[in-house]
């Protein structure tokens, strides 16, 4: 790192006449610049970029996490429930961070209760930071998986593996067809409202509360099934129901 | 228990114990009530 100091006023003539630096110019205020808090340094302010990244990147806590092993998000708090129907024709965003980051392989979900000829497909979309809600394409997604037993179902990533940051909002986005119109049933988390959204999202006082409204567990956007959207070009709703907050497994590669 | 898909291999593996099954995606999905319905043999409720 280079600090330079820098004179309020500089004198003229120091190399002629007597050679003597005018009292005002020692005198005056010096400027440091150079220096500053951790806060204020970018990335430029290093010396190599893997020092920048060593200090900016998130920091990964708890154990490694195993190839080949499956993981729920660590927002995943709570107990897990027999679920809740999904709608077809409507995206579910379910908001999770990570404490440790992972690379993922594929995605799952438990089915508990079937719908014969239907199919979901499930994805991960990151996160619009000045809004918290979900932006863009999906970082990572599945093609169609069958509904036709109440069991658990996984998927291949689309492409190549997927590596999740530790400490970054990211929506899990869980999408039935229209033969699966209110009859498939996913596995959520009880205690929803306090597990996910609340705690990371965040919104009005009675969305994140159990009282009237039920509190809110996720964000909604209606779209035939299809082609994963972007999601900024979604109309994002929230919507009630503390629940519905689906469990997406991770599988770590 | 449960369905895998592999998409990226064309195949779909349905386990439950040691019993074990691979088909295609295409045969899978052309007929995945009947497959399912046949393959996995209903376990005692959680508690």
């Amino acid at each position: 790192m280079a600090v330079t100091v820098g004179h309020a006023t500089a004198a003229t003539g120091v190399d002629s006449g007597d050679g003597k630096i005018s009292k005002n110019a020692w005198n005056e205020n010096h400027t440091i610049t150079g220096l500053g808090t951790m806060a204020e340094a970018t990335a430029a302010d290093y010396s190599t970029t893997a020092q920048a990244n060593a200090l900016y990147t998130p920091k990964s806590r708890g154990p490694a996490r195993l190839a080949g092993n499956w993981y729920f998000p660590e927002s995943y708090t709570g107990t897990l429930a027999a679920g809740i129907a999904m709608a077809s024709g409507i995206i579910y965003y379910c908001p999770f961070v990570l404490e440790r980051a992972i690379t993922v392989s594929d995605l799952g979900a438990r089915i508990t209760t079937l719908a014969a000829s239907g199919n979901i497909k499930l994805a991960i979309y990151a996160n619009d930071a000045s809004t918290n809600r979900p932006t863009g394409t999906p970082i990572a997604e599945t093609a169609s998986i069958s509904t036709a037993s109440a069991v658990n179902v996984s998927a291949d990533i689309t492409g190549s593996n997927v590596a999740l940051a530790a400490d970054t909002l990211y929506w899990a986005a869980f999408w039935a067809d229209g033969t699966a119109a209110g009859t498939v049933i996913l596995q959520t988390n009880t205690t929803a409202s306090v597990s996910g959204f609340s705690r990371f999202v965040g919104g009005a006082q009675d969305e994140i509360s159990s009282g009237a409204t039920g509190g809110v567990s996720y964000v909604q956007s209606s779209e035939a099934y299809g082609t994963w959207p972007d999601a900024a070009s979604e109309s994002l709703t929230v919507t009630s129901n503390a629940n519905r907050y689906y469990a997406m497994q991770l599988k770590a590669a | 228990m449960g369905v895998h898909y592999n998409h990226e291999q064309n195949r779909v593996t349905l386990t439950q114990g040691e019993r074990r099954e691979e088909y295609t995606v295409e045969d899978f999905d052309a007929n995945a009530d009947a497959i399912c319905a046949a393959f996995f043999i209903p376990e005692p409720e959680e508690e």
